[in-house]
């Protein structure tokens, strides 16, 4: 069976003695390697934007939550606030289609939030498993999986108990979509 | 019941199978025109075959996925036997041909195998082997382009052609 | 009600130790990735020089056109609208701006710039995560001017690897057999073509009958089926030269030829009495070698990409089926066990699986099976359908079908299909005329 080798995508280089073949010599040419491109007050304005929208959910989820009271002072999130937060990234979840559905399609990923739902932290368990040969489609699945926690900004979280789900893990399995 | 009653019910009944039979008999008929064409898998029509010589029919039929030759097929390479007995000058080519019911490097193989089916039964009445190539051509040749069994069993032959 | 008794032995709990709330997400949707792809920034010298060399009128747009077909061709992309974009691609290139390409929905972009450098082409591109706000790849690389196109395949093989952890198929060709006339007498040519349909060429003139090419791992040399002069045989052709010769010296029939893996030898079958069984023959020293011998039918051989095992087709059995056995030929293994007939075994270049067709009740099938004969899964099923192809990932087949023809014999048609190995993305493969026998080369730059 052919071995799998991640090829470091920074440097390649090509000899060719055949005249037909492209002469190409692929290198890294980013000057953005080091530099963060990434504007911080562009995500204050996106926040700014979602308080708006996350203030309408809260309405919803009080109106959900007020038979449950009690159940809200346990660990867990109740079946109504766990159905809500899960149909919210089912919708944000682009599974890239390309992944091989025979392997273990399972990313874990912990995360840190706002009392708004907002993301303070994100962490991939099974970090390891991004750069190992053969297992490319894992980082492309863990990807996919922290593009669709971006995307659902401001998580659909529950709007008391927070000390209770501050801390989340979202178990991201691809294999029920890819199989069937 | 009266006898008059009974001769009539019984004419009635009599009249009514003879009629029931007589169309029976036509529907038989009608299709054995049709199927007359085939025998289970194998064509045994004119239609396609040309002439080698006068009276000798250049081709033979086979069933699906079949190299076996028929009561029919043997009688056609009797005849050809026979006419390249009298014309010992004359060499000939077997041409083997599949339908399009299946892959086709299978069917090149398949080809090769019928021209040869015929070719040995040409050798058994003592024509040389020198005197029969066999070319396969596969599914590439039909002479019938439906795409129906009927269609399908005229391309499976193997068709005996002058070489000189 | 046992959520209540539950409930209630909750209460006695202490509640200030909160376990890690785990959620399961296991749904999503299948859509293609939205994706953008800017036109390539080109300066207006290089724009002048490359309209003059090439008749082109903006080469960094032509560029990037390539890419945008070859993701959506791909089945797993979704190229967005042109008109949307918000940024002109010389800043994009430099420094794009999330917000407005996260406003049309894109999930990852492409950028970069088309240069006229010393009589040559030279292209940079990145890739960008748009809701990180993070470059996930830049790559530079320059050739001749008349490859402009495999720049695209190159990009888009680069693109395609990143956002699926998998290698590309774009920078390859497709050989096939080009088909014209009247079903009772068709004619046939050998062509080549890019796997998006470009630059199409035919090989042979149609004089004789020509089936089943084959590229070899090289992608210089060709071998197929050729009745030049009325007698079936194997024969090699370089694409680059034009030079074609017979391969070997037998004394009958040759057909279905394949390169082995190393492209050092041609194995194939050949044809005598009746019975046809799997030859192999050195192109160095021309030394035949027997690797099957039996009085059935054995023919398609295919090898795996090691080098190590063939698969082929044999009636051995009474009907097709489908075989493995060491190249050698020894500790040959029957692996298809399904109803129906199986034909044109081909080893995926990945090496796990074996793609075939089947024949069952009057239907054709493509499928794909493990090495052992398990998993069979059928991908697609038609009229007549067969001799499927992998592109060098070991991800797409390519395959040809041909048409029913209606009660008067006429309208019949073959045309070459694709589909990917999960069943998605069946289509049909465009070329100039009716097609058949299409076969996958692989990377042409490897």
């Amino acid at each position: 069976m052919p071995e799998k080798t991640v090829k470091k995508i920074e440097t390649k280089k090509e000899t060719k003695q055949n005249p037909e073949k492209v002469v190409t010599e692929v290198k890294q040419v980013s000057e953005f390697e080091k530099k963060d491109i990434f504007d911080p007050s562009d995500i204050a304005a996106l926040i700014d934007k979602s308080k708006v929208e996350s203030a309408k959910t809260n309405k919803k989820l009080d109106k959900i939550t007020q038979d449950q009271d009690k159940e809200m002072d346990f660990a867990g999130l109740t079946l109504s606030e766990e159905d809500a937060l899960k149909a919210q990234i089912f919708g944000c979840w682009s599974i890239p289609l390309g992944l091989p559905f025979n392997e273990d399609l399972l990313v874990r990923i912990k995360l840190q939030l706002k009392p708004d739902g907002s993301i303070i932290k994100t962490e991939i368990l099974d970090h390891a498993r991004m750069n190992r040969p053969g297992q490319a489609f894992y980082k492309v699945l863990a990807e996919s999986a922290l593009r669709a926690i971006k995307l659902c900004q401001p998580l659909r979280v529950p709007s008391t108990g927070y000390e209770r789900w501050k801390d989340m893990q979202l178990n991201f399995d691809a294999r029920e979509m890819l199989e069937g | 019941m009266n006898l008059n009653k009974i001769l009539k019910n019984t004419f009635i009944i009599l009249v009514v199978s003879l009629v029931l039979t007589a169309c029976a008999t036509k529907k038989t008929s009608t299709s054995s025109s049709v199927s007359g064409q085939m025998q289970g898998d194998t064509y045994t029509g004119t239609d396609t075959v040309k002439e080698l010589a006068k009276g000798v029919p250049d081709r033979v039929f086979f069933a699906t996925n079949e190299i076996v030759l028929t009561t029919a097929s043997r009688e056609t390479l009797r005849k050809q036997a026979a006419w390249l007995r009298k014309n010992s000058d004359i060499n000939v080519v077997v041409e083997g041909h599949a339908d399009e019911r299946g892959t086709r490097e299978y069917n090149l193989a398949l080809g090769e195998r019928r021209a040869n089916s015929a070719k040995d039964y040409l050798m058994t009445y003592g024509i040389s082997s020198d005197r029969i190539s066999v070319l396969s051509y596969g599914k590439e040749r039909p002479v019938d382009s439906g795409s129906n069994p009927l269609s399908w069993s005229k391309n499976r032959r193997s068709v005996t052609v002058k070489a000189n | 009600m046992l959520f209540r008794y539950l409930f209630i032995l909750l209460i006695l709990l202490p509640i200030k130790v909160f376990a890690l709330i785990e959620v399961d997400i296991t749904r999503g949707n299948l859509n293609p990735l939205p994706v953008a792809v800017s036109p390539l920034d080109i300066d207006k010298n290089s724009k002048d020089n490359f309209k003059r060399i090439l008749k082109k009128e903006n080469l960094g747009s032509e560029i990037s056109a390539i890419v945008e077909n070859n993701l959506k061709q791909s089945g797993l992309f979704n190229p967005l609208n042109k008109e949307a974009f918000l940024q002109e691609p010389d800043i994009a290139n430099l420094k794009p701006r999330f917000e407005d390409w996260n406003l049309i929905k894109a999930q990852a972009l492409v950028t970069g710039k088309v240069t006229f450098i010393d009589e040559k082409l030279r292209v940079e591109f990145r890739l960008w995560d748009v809701l990180a706000g993070k470059e996930m790849m830049a790559l530079a690389f320059t050739t001749v001017p008349s490859n402009w196109r495999r720049v695209g395949h190159i990009i888009t093989d680069k693109v395609y690897e990143r956002l699926t952890g998998e290698k590309g198929y774009f920078d390859t060709r497709i050989i096939y057999i080009s088909e014209e006339g009247p079903k009772t007498d068709r004619i046939k040519k050998l062509a080549i073509m890019d796997q998006d349909g470009f630059n199409n060429k035919f090989l042979t003139l149609g004089n004789e009958l020509v089936l089943t090419p084959r590229f070899s791992p090289t992608n210089q040399m060709v071998t197929y089926l050729s009745y030049f002069r009325n007698l079936p045989r194997v024969y090699l052709l370089d694409i680059e030269t034009g030079k074609q010769e017979v391969v070997g010296d037998f004394p009958g029939m040759t057909f279905a030829p394949r390169f082995s893996p190393d492209g050092k030898k041609i194995i194939m079958s050949f044809a005598k009495d009746g019975n046809s069984d799997i030859y192999t023959m050195d192109l160095e020293n021309r030394i035949v070698e027997r690797i099957s011998n039996h009085p059935s039918i054995d023919t398609s051989p295919s090898y795996s990409p090691d080098g190590k095992y063939i698969t082929f087709n044999s009636d051995r059995s009474g009907y097709q089926q489908i075989y493995v056995m060491n190249s050698n030929g020894k500790n040959i293994k029957r692996i298809s066990f399904g109803n129906g007939l199986y034909g044109t075994p081909v080893w995926s270049p990945r090496g796990d699986l074996i793609a075939f067709t089947k024949l069952h009740k009057g239907k054709f099938y493509i499928g794909v099976m493990r090495t052992d004969g398990t998993g069979e899964r059928l991908l697609t099923e038609n009229f007549y359908q067969e001799a499927p192809s992998w592109s060098p990932n070991g991800r797409v087949l390519i395959f040809y079908r041909e048409s029913k023809t209606n009660s008067k014999g006429e309208g019949f048609s073959a045309k070459l299909w694709s589909i990917d190995l999960t069943g998605y993305n069946e289509k049909m493969v465009e070329t100039e005329t009716d097609a058949s026998d299409p076969s996958w080369s692989s990377l042409l730059s490897n």
